[in-house]
């Protein structure tokens, strides 16, 4: 405002008034330019280095279990249930087993009686699946697992929206850091100035 | 013209959403253990809480919620029966063409009476069956129910299977779900089987 007043009073009919005027028009737009492409810079900075360190801390913290999206089947053989109640070895499943969300269990069951495993339960002869879509450890009743019981761990898979997550969450803190850190090494003030001197009239 | 051109625009923009909306739109997955393909249901005649005797094969047209258990019960079956309330208001009109079914657990104190006045604490439609041991045995072998009594005395407790059945319209066993599923995933799951998915 104090700035517009000024102006006004310069501009009443006098010639120099508007040429400062323009000046500080000038002024003001190489002033803005800069803190555009300012910001511009730190975010393209700062969002590849977020990139690079999500990408980085994915690759350091991957897990062995992390897999695109699959059907797993397991089969219960014939004879299962008389093999346990004779005390004999029951049929080699993992105690506990890791799964990713979208995966789908599927088990098949070859005995003739009916057969829980987990939260699957399979009539004699037939199958029964069941798509794994939250991310939980779960620990269920199981009917031929020597302890009766069966863990199931469902673990969030990385994705590409993961990543996107990361980097939306990431890159523009990292963006406003990198633009502060760079006014404190390259102050805009001496730009301005520079754009000043480029512009105002020198004197005879 | 401009009218004409405008039409065409929507005409263009409504044929792209809906070839968008059929090449990614997926096929519903169930919440609950799927057994596919699916099997008839075994069949079994009990006795309701009127005393009356119930078959399971007349349900034809209905989809049979079945879940065991008993009305002393101090945990998941008030939880279960409470769910079931949940998806009946949840589904409205549409929940009269499922069947809620409680198949007990101790038929030593469970009588046609005491089921009556226990479902009548959730709902008045809710059916509940109980019948001869030899009746119940064989029920629970054909569905894969376990059910123990804990600690023998007066107040004994039952420890038992809380799976969850759901029979389809035509009469096939085509899931089950374990204690922790929601009664908003539970409902959606009926409402596909309703519209014979």
């Amino acid at each position: 405002m104090i700035w517009r007043r000024m102006y006004a009073n310069c501009s009443k009919g006098n010639n120099a008034g508007r040429a400062i005027q323009l000046v500080h028009r000038a002024r003001m737009k190489s002033f803005i330019n800069t803190i555009l492409g300012r910001l511009t810079l730190s975010l393209l900075f700062g969002l590849t280095l977020a990139w690079a360190m999500s990408e980085i801390a994915f690759l350091i913290l991957k897990d062995s279990s992390d897999h695109v999206p699959q059907r797993i089947e397991l089969i219960i053989p014939a004879g299962t249930a008389g093999r346990v109640a004779a005390g004999e070895a029951p049929p080699s499943i993992p105690t506990d087993m890791t799964f990713v969300v979208g995966d789908t269990l599927v088990v098949k069951n070859e005995d003739v009686v009916s057969h829980q495993l987990g939260p699957v339960w399979v009539p004699p002869g037939a199958a029964a699946s069941l798509a794994l879509d939250q991310a939980n450890r779960y620990s269920y009743a199981c009917s031929f697992q020597p302890s009766r019981y069966l863990g199931l761990d469902v673990r969030s898979r990385v994705t590409t929206t993961t990543r996107l997550q990361a980097l939306i969450l990431a890159g523009p803190p990292m963006a406003a850091l990198i633009a502060i850190y760079s006014i404190v090494l390259w102050p805009l003030a001496r730009r301005a100035q520079a754009g000043q001197d480029a512009i105002l009239p020198q004197k005879s | 013209m401009k009218s004409k051109f405008l039409l065409l625009v929507t005409v263009a923009i409504v044929a792209m959403v809906g070839v968008g909306a059929g090449l990614f739109a997926r096929p519903y997955t169930f919440h609950g253990s799927l057994i596919d393909p699916p099997v008839p249901a075994v069949d079994f005649t009990l006795t309701d809480q009127t005393g009356q005797p119930f078959r399971l094969s007349e349900q034809a047209g209905n989809v049979v919620l079945l879940f065991f258990g008993y009305t002393s019960c101090p945990d998941v079956c008030p939880a279960t029966l409470t769910q079931f309330k949940r998806i009946r208001t949840e589904m409205g009109k549409e929940a009269d063409r499922v069947r809620f079914v409680l198949v007990t657990v101790d038929p030593q104190r469970d009588t046609a009476e005491r089921l009556r006045q226990y479902l009548a604490g959730f709902n008045s439609s809710f059916v509940g069956l109980t019948g001869t041991w030899l009746d119940l045995d064989q029920v629970y072998r054909s569905y894969g129910v376990y059910q123990a009594i804990l600690v023998p005395g007066p107040a004994y407790t039952v420890d038992h299977t809380d799976r969850v059945y759901a029979i389809d319209p035509k009469g096939n066993l085509r899931l089950t779900y374990t204690s922790d599923t929601t009664a908003d995933d539970l409902a959606q799951d009926v409402r596909q089987l309703l519209k014979g998915k």
